[in-house]
C-alpha cells in the first residue's frame, strides 16, 4: 500500500483540508510540522479511522466533528465528518471514503449524535471508477489492521520497543510481521478443542465391550452345553426305548403272556393316538387365543366406539368434520389417520385420496353406518370365540379322561404280565423279569424327558440373556466406535498442535534472525559509536560495544536505542515487502509493501541523536511520513530532512476566540515532485 | 484392540492443519464471532469420521 492523497472534512479541527503524501521520486519522505497540538496526531488517527472506523484519541474519543461548524448548525441540523484517502495497492488506484453524519441535539451539544456511517471504496479500472464490495476485506488486504500499528505509531511506540523491560514488545511485532499469530491462537485453539475430545472419551468410554463379549461367549458356551446333554438324554431315551421294544418282542414270544402284550400294545397304541389327538387340541386353542383372544378385552371400546359413531352421526357432526379439507391435509402431511404413510403415487395415498371425491355428505353417512355394521359383525366374533374355545376345552377333557382309562388298563395288563415268574429258557428271562426291566426303563425315560424339559427351559432362559447381551454388544460396539473417534480426533488435533507449535518456533527464530541482520546493519550504518545492535533470542533489543576482539552489552542512551527499534520496525517492512515479492511458504501471510507514517519520532533527543534518526528514516520503507513540531523540525532535523524530503507541510492552528473555535489549515510549504 | 483405530495418515492431518490456519485467518482479519473453536471441532469430526475397528 501506497498513500496518496488525503482529504478530510470536517474531522475535529480540520474543515476541508488536503494532503498529498505521493511523492514518487528518490525523496520518499514527507515532513508534516507543527506546534503541539496542531493536529498532528489527529492527522495519524485520520488516517487510521478511514482504514479501519477506529480512531484512537487520547482526549474526547467520541469527538470527530469540527467544533467550530457544529456551532454552526441548530439543534437537529446534521453533518458529515468525512476521510477520504486514495492509495495504490497492487499497482492499482483505490479511493476509500469514511463518512459519518452527526446531529446536533441541543444548543450546548458540539459532539453531536452519530446518526450514520456510510463506507464506500472505488478502485480505477482504465479510466473509469468502480465499486468495490466488501471494503473492509479489501483494506484489510491492503494493510491488515494487525499490523498497523507497526507502521502507523508515535514516539511512544518507539520508547516501548527500545525499553529495557519490553522485550515483550520485539516478539509480539516478530510475532504480527510473520502472521504468527495466527499459528499462536491455533495452537491455543487445538488445545481446547482436544480438551473436548478428551471429554467425549471420558463420557462414551462408560461401558466395557470386552466384558459383555465374555458374557456372550460364556452364555453360547453354556447352550452348547444344554444342547450337548438334551442330546445324550435323547440317545439314552432312544437305547431305553429300543430296550423295551427288544422286551416286548420277547413277551410276544413267551405263550403265558404273549395275548396280554399284544392287548398291551394295542392299547398302548390307542393312548398314542389320543394323545396325538390332545397335542393337535392344544395348537388350535392357543391358535384361537393369539388370533382372537383380544375381543373379551376389547368389546367394552369396541361397543363404547360403535354407540360414539352412531351418536356423532346422528347429531350430524361425522359429515361436516370429515371434508375435503381433512382429506387434503392428510394428503399434505403424508400420513393417514392410522399412521400409515401416504407417499404420492402409492396405493395409500390414491385409496386416500379417492374419498375426496366421493366426499358427498351420503357417501360419509353410509360409510359409518357400514363401519358401526363391521363393529356389530365383531360382536358376533367374540361370541363364537367363546363357544369355541369352550368345545375345544371340552374335547380335550374327553380326550383326557379316554388316555387314563387307557393307562388304566395298560397298568393293569403290566401287573398280570408281571405275575408270571416262571423262567423262560427261550427267552432266557422271566416275563417278571422283563416286565420290571420295561417298567424300569419307563420310569427312567420319564425321568430323561422331565430333565429335557427342564433343560429346554433353561436354554430358553440363557438364549433370552444372549439375546439382550447381543443387543448391548451392538450398542457398546456403537459406542466403541465413538471412543474410537473421539480419541483419534484428540490424537489429530494433538498431533496438529505440535506441528504447528514446532512451526511457530521455527518461524519466530527465522524471523528474528533477518530481523537481527537488518537492525545490525542499518545500526552499523548510521551509529556514530562503535557499537552494534542485535536482537537476542529472548527477544530482546541490545546494543555492544565492540572491545577488541570481544563485545559487551552496555547501558546504552536513549538515542542509541531509538535508533536500534527504528532500524528494527524497517527491517520489518523489508521482512514484508521480501515475503510479499517471494513466493511465500505460508498461506497465512503473503507479506506486503507497506508505508510508515509516524508521529514525533525524536522525543527529547539531543541534536546529534536527532540527526542520526533523520539518517535513519529514508531509509526505513519505500514511503516515509513524518510529523513532528515545530521545535524539533530545526537544526540537524531540518538540515538532514530537507534532502530527503519530497514534500514538506505547516499545520497552522488557530486556537480561536471566544466567538470562534480552534481550526487548523494545512499548507504545502515545500515540493519536489510527486503527483 | 485398545490402540485400534487411532492412527492418521498425514495427508488427513496436513488437510486439517490447512483448514484450520485458513479458518483462523479468517477469523482473525475478518472479526468474525468467536465460534473458532466449534469451528476447528467441527473441521477435525469432518475430516475423520472413521475408525479401524476389530470386532471382538
Amino acid at each position: 500500500m501506497i498513500l496518496k492523497d488525503l482529504h478530510l472534512t470536517n474531522f475535529r479541527p480540520f474543515v476541508d483540508e488536503n494532503i498529498n503524501f505521493h511523492t514518487g521520486g528518490e525523496q520518499n519522505v514527507v515532513v508534516v510540522h507543527g506546534q503541539n497540538g496542531s493536529g498532528k496526531t489527529t492527522l495519524l488517527n485520520a488516517i487510521k479511522w478511514v482504514l479501519y472506523g477506529d480512531a484512537n484519541f487520547d482526549t474526547h474519543p467520541d469527538r470527530l466533528v469540527n467544533q467550530g461548524e457544529m456551532s454552526k448548525l441548530n439543534p437537529g441540523e446534521r453533518i458529515t465528518v468525512a476521510v477520504e484517502l486514495d492509495y495504490t495497492h497492487d499497482n492499482v488506484d483505490y479511493n476509500l471514503l469514511r463518512k459519518t453524519v452527526f446531529e446536533r441535539a441541543h444548543e450546548s451539544d458540539f459532539d453531536g449524535q452519530q446518526v450514520d456511517t456510510i463506507v464506500t471504496l472505488k478502485k480505477k479500472n482504465g479510466d473509469a471508477w468502480e465499486q468495490v464490495g466488501n471494503p473492509s476485506h479489501v483494506v484489510e488486504q491492503a494493510l491488515p489492521e494487525r499490523l498497523s500499528n507497526l507502521f502507523l505509531f508515535d514516539g511512544e511506540y518507539i520508547n516501548k520497543l527500545s525499553g529495557v523491560d519490553h522485550s515483550g514488545e520485539i516478539q509480539t511485532a516478530i510475532q504480527n510481521i510473520m502472521g504468527l499469530e495466527i499459528l499462536e491462537r491455533s495452537k491455543d485453539h487445538l488445545k481446547k478443542v482436544q480438551s473436548r475430545f478428551e471429554d467425549e472419551l471420558k463420557a462414551e468410554g462408560s461401558r466395557e465391550l470386552e466384558e459383555l463379549v465374555n458374557k456372550k461367549q460364556d452364555l453360547n458356551g453354556s447352550i452348547e452345553d444344554i444342547d450337548r446333554r438334551i442330546k445324550e438324554k435323547r440317545n439314552t431315551i432312544d437305547t431305553l426305548q429300543a430296550e423295551n421294544s427288544n422286551i416286548d418282542s420277547k413277551l410276544e414270544k413267551i405263550e403265558e403272556v404273549a395275548e396280554l402284550q399284544e392287548d398291551r400294545q394295542e392299547l398302548e397304541k390307542q393312548r398314542g393316538s389320543l394323545k396325538n389327538q390332545r397335542s393337535d387340541l392344544k395348537g388350535e386353542l392357543q391358535s384361537n387365543i393369539s388370533t382372537q383372544g383380544y375381543l373379551p378385552f376389547a368389546m367394552d371400546a369396541i361397543e363404547e366406539t360403535a354407540k360414539e359413531i352412531d351418536r356423532l352421526r346422528e347429531q350430524g357432526k361425522i359429515p361436516s368434520e370429515l371434508g375435503n379439507e381433512l382429506v387434503e391435509d392428510l394428503l399434505t402431511d403424508e400420513e393417514c389417520i392410522c399412521g400409515r404413510p401416504l407417499k404420492e403415487g402409492s396405493d395409500s395415498y390414491r385409496a386416500v385420496a379417492s374419498y375426496k371425491s366421493d366426499m358427498e355428505t351420503s357417501g360419509i353417512d353410509q360409510a359409518a353406518i357400514r363401519y358401526i355394521a363391521h363393529l356389530g359383525n365383531i360382536q358376533e366374533k367374540h361370541s363364537s370365540f367363546f363357544t369355541d374355545v369352550e368345545e375345544i376345552v371340552a374335547k380335550r377333557k374327553s380326550l383326557q379322561d379316554e388316555i387314563d382309562d387307557l393307562d388304566e388298563e395298560i397298568d393293569e395288563l403290566s401287573t398280570q404280565i408281571a405275575d408270571h415268574d416262571e423262567y423262560d429258557p427261550e427267552q432266557d428271562e422271566s416275563p417278571k423279569e422283563l416286565e420290571d426291566k420295561r417298567q424300569e426303563n419307563i420310569q427312567r425315560v420319564g425321568e430323561l424327558k422331565a430333565d429335557i424339559e427342564n433343560l429346554n427351559e433353561s436354554k430358553e432362559e440363557k438364549q433370552e440373556s444372549l439375546n439382550e447381551v447381543n443387543k448391548e454388544i451392538e450398542d457398546a460396539k456403537e459406542e466403541r466406535k465413538e471412543v474410537l473417534l473421539a480419541r483419534k480426533r484428540m490424537k489429530a488435533a494433538e498431533e496438529i498442535r505440535a506441528d504447528i507449535e514446532t512451526s511457530y518456533e521455527d518461524l519466530q527464530q527465522k524471523v528474528r534472525t533477518w530481523s537481527n541482520k537488518r537492525v545490525g546493519n542499518t545500526f552499523d550504518g548510521i551509529a556514530t559509536k562503535d557499537y552494534k545492535a542485535e536482537i537476542t533470542d529472548d527477544f530482546e533489543l541490545k546494543i555492544r560495544e565492540q572491545m577488541d576482539n570481544s563485545s559487551v552489552t552496555v547501558d546504552k542512551s536513549r538515542g542509541e536505542r531509538q535508533i536500534a527499534s527504528l532500524a528494527f520496525i524497517g527491517s520489518l517492512v523489508d521482512i514484508a515487502r521480501q515475503r510479499y515479492e517471494s513466493d511465500s511458504e505460508s498461506d497465512y501471510f503473503k507479506g506486503g509493501i507497506y508505508p510508515i507514517i509516524m508521529d514525533s519520532p525524536f522525543g527529547s533527543l539531543d541534536n546529534e541523536h536527532r540527526r542520526e534518526i533523520s539518517r535513519v528514516i529514508p531509509e526505513l520503507a519505500d514511503q516515509v511520513v513524518v510529523f513532528v513540531t515545530d521545535s524539533q523540525w530545526t537544526g540537524p532535523v531540518a538540515e538532514e530532512m530537507d534532502e530527503i524530503s519530497g514534500r514538506q507541510y505547516r499545520l497552522n492552528y488557530d486556537s480561536g476566540d471566544q466567538s470562534t473555535h480552534p481550526r487548523t489549515t494545512i499548507e504545502l510549504e515545500t515540493s519536489q515532485g510527486g503527483t | 484392540m485398545e490402540k485400534s483405530g487411532v492412527s492418521i495418515d498425514p495427508e488427513t492431518l496436513n488437510h486439517i492443519r490447512e483448514k484450520v490456519l485458513q479458518t483462523e485467518q479468517e477469523q482473525l482479519h475478518f472479526k468474525r464471532p468467536p465460534t473458532i473453536i466449534n469451528d476447528i471441532e467441527e473441521i477435525i469430526k469432518n475430516e475423520i469420521t472413521e475408525v479401524e475397528f476389530d470386532e471382538d
